[in-house]
């Protein structure tokens, strides 16, 4: 039997987690569809229309990334707990398998499960307001703006981000995990703007990296950047980061040390 | 079998628990190990089960590294630590899940050990108390069946009843001498070092535990007041059997009185007949 990776040794412990985390699971989607209604609702509530599906796709786009980080961030969180983590870490399984079912279930099951359940809660919540005629529109997530490649590279990149976190920190993994995160855009922009300074030899307003240079002269403001068409590029950078930090994540766990 | 060769372990590299330790450990044996508070006795036992990596040397668990965790090594080794983890399962839930990762598993010795143990079989792991809950996990490693079952303190928060069903199941299941002495080899580490490995019956041939009146201690080799005398521990220069105070010799032994351990390192030679 591989000592990496065997697919019945893998079934077992992917049956085993799920016996083991289902009801905590459930709750954890209860938890989610009720505060789905909460915000979506009030919201509804508040407007003078019925929301519009734009306003749909941001609330998609807000409880997509926000619930998958917090799931995400807690996938590998028993590895913080002495005596969880030696019985996850000394079960006749590959720390390959043990990664990739936390993986499977905050990537690919999460994404299964949370889309049946925005628009579960879209279509109640349309079909009790009294003011939804049956021409409204509802969000097509195929065709929605933000496009979903770009909505899933950014969930990919947060989702591995989180992961390292779950794995790296013992407590607190997505306050931990969020604050390095917001650390680290902090010192990149910093950095990316100091060295286009550098470059340009002169000061400037702001530089976002793979954005443009701003800069005032005589009052006006100037913006200097090739970043145009530049798309494909940059998501395939998020893409590359997000599979780097997957891999970084696996090896935080096979290096654990209790 | 355990091999760890030159292995050089701290938690910072200031300050080592262990340095080159050296040490085997064979099939078919009851290692004892013991050592002072801090002395790393623990620490030792996570480097076996490959919880922490060497920062030097190696520690082979039947021919595996075990730091490496790999299935083939876990599915021979079965580990308790002090303080277990006990998940919202019923013991046929949790066998059901669980046990297949052991290819050896045996699934009535698991009934039968908790039914010794008077662990209820319906009840979920994680509402027991904690006695029960380390009752049940002893209960699980041993019907494992693997050739390494290592237990961290196994009998902390056991009450008496249990301590007595502990020793009982262990004799019946590893064919241990009697009542008193489940442990039949002796570990000591002491100063990051191993200071002994001996078995008890090899011990109890070169030394003598005794109590003898205070006018003769002069002639031990280590002694400690006892109610009537002293108790201490001579030479076995007649050869006869005494059963050894495993107390009193860890006691000389962390006490820094060498000539203990001195004896006990000597080579042995056997007496032809």
């Amino acid at each position: 039997m591989s000592n990496h990776f065997n697919l019945s040794r893998f079934a077992l412990l992917f049956r085993k987690h799920t016996v083991e985390h289902y009801k905590t699971y459930l709750m954890s989607l209860a938890v989610l569809l009720g505060a789905m209604f909460l915000i979506m609702g009030t919201a509804s509530y508040m407007a003078v229309s019925p929301m519009p599906a734009t306003e749909q796709s941001i609330f998609f786009l807000f409880f997509l990334m926000g619930a998958g980080m917090v799931f995400s961030s807690t996938v590998f969180a028993q590895l913080g707990d002495k005596k969880k983590a030696i019985a996850f870490l000394t079960l006749p399984a590959s720390q390959l398998e043990k990664y990739l079912v936390g993986w499977l279930y905050s990537f690919p099951i999460y994404l299964l499960l949370f889309i049946p359940s925005f628009y579960l809660i879209i279509y109640i919540l349309l079909s009790i307001d009294p003011r939804v005629g049956p021409e409204h529109e509802v969000i097509n997530i195929l065709t929605s703006e933000p496009p979903l490649h770009i909505l899933l590279t950014f969930y990919a990149l947060f989702n591995a981000l989180m992961l390292v976190g779950s794995a790296y920190f013992n407590k607190h993994h997505f306050i931990k995990t969020a604050f390095a995160g917001f650390l680290g855009i902090l010192l990149l922009y910093n950095l990316n703007k100091q060295v286009l300074q550098a470059m340009l030899g002169r000061d400037l307003a702001s530089a976002g990296p793979f954005s443009a240079a701003y800069f005032m002269e005589n009052d006006k403001r100037f913006e200097v950047g090739a970043y145009e068409g530049n798309e494909p590029l940059v998501l395939l950078l998020l893409v590359v980061l997000a599979l780097v930090s997957w891999v970084v994540a696996y090896f935080k766990i096979k290096e654990k040390q209790v | 079998m355990i091999e760890i060769k030159n292995l050089s372990f701290g938690y910072s590299r200031k300050s080592l628990l262990f340095r080159n330790l050296n040490l085997t450990l064979r099939e078919g044996h009851i290692y004892g190990l013991l050592g002072k508070n801090g002395a790393g006795k623990s620490t030792l036992l996570k480097n076996m089960v490959g919880l922490v990596s060497p920062m030097e040397g190696s520690c082979r668990v039947n021919g595996f590294a075990s730091h490496k965790r790999q299935p083939a090594m876990l599915a021979n080794l079965y580990f308790i630590p002090e303080e277990i983890y006990m998940p919202s399962l019923t013991a046929k839930q949790f066998v059901a899940n669980t046990a297949p990762f052991y290819p050896f598993f045996d699934q009535d010795a698991f009934y039968r050990y908790l039914s010794e143990f008077e662990v209820p079989e319906h009840a979920v792991f994680s509402k027991m108390s904690f006695g029960q809950q380390k009752k049940a996990i002893i209960a699980f490693g041993l019907a494992t069946n693997t050739s390494v079952l290592i237990m961290d303190e196994p009998t902390n928060s056991l009450d008496i009843p249990s301590k007595v069903q502990f020793r009982r199941i262990i004799i019946s299941t590893h064919q241990v001498r009697d009542l008193d002495s489940l442990i039949d080899t002796l570990v000591v580490v002491h100063d990051r070092e191993i200071v002994l490995n001996e078995s008890l019956d090899a011990i109890s041939e070169r030394l003598t535990f005794t109590t003898i009146p205070e006018s003769e201690a002069h002639q031990a080799i280590y002694a400690e007041d006892a109610l009537r005398g002293k108790q201490a521990i001579l030479p076995n220069l007649m050869g006869n059997y005494s059963k050894v105070d495993m107390e009193l010799l860890f006691n000389a032994i962390t006490s820094g009185n060498t000539s203990v351990t001195e004896i006990l390192q000597r080579p042995h030679y056997e007496q032809s007949l």
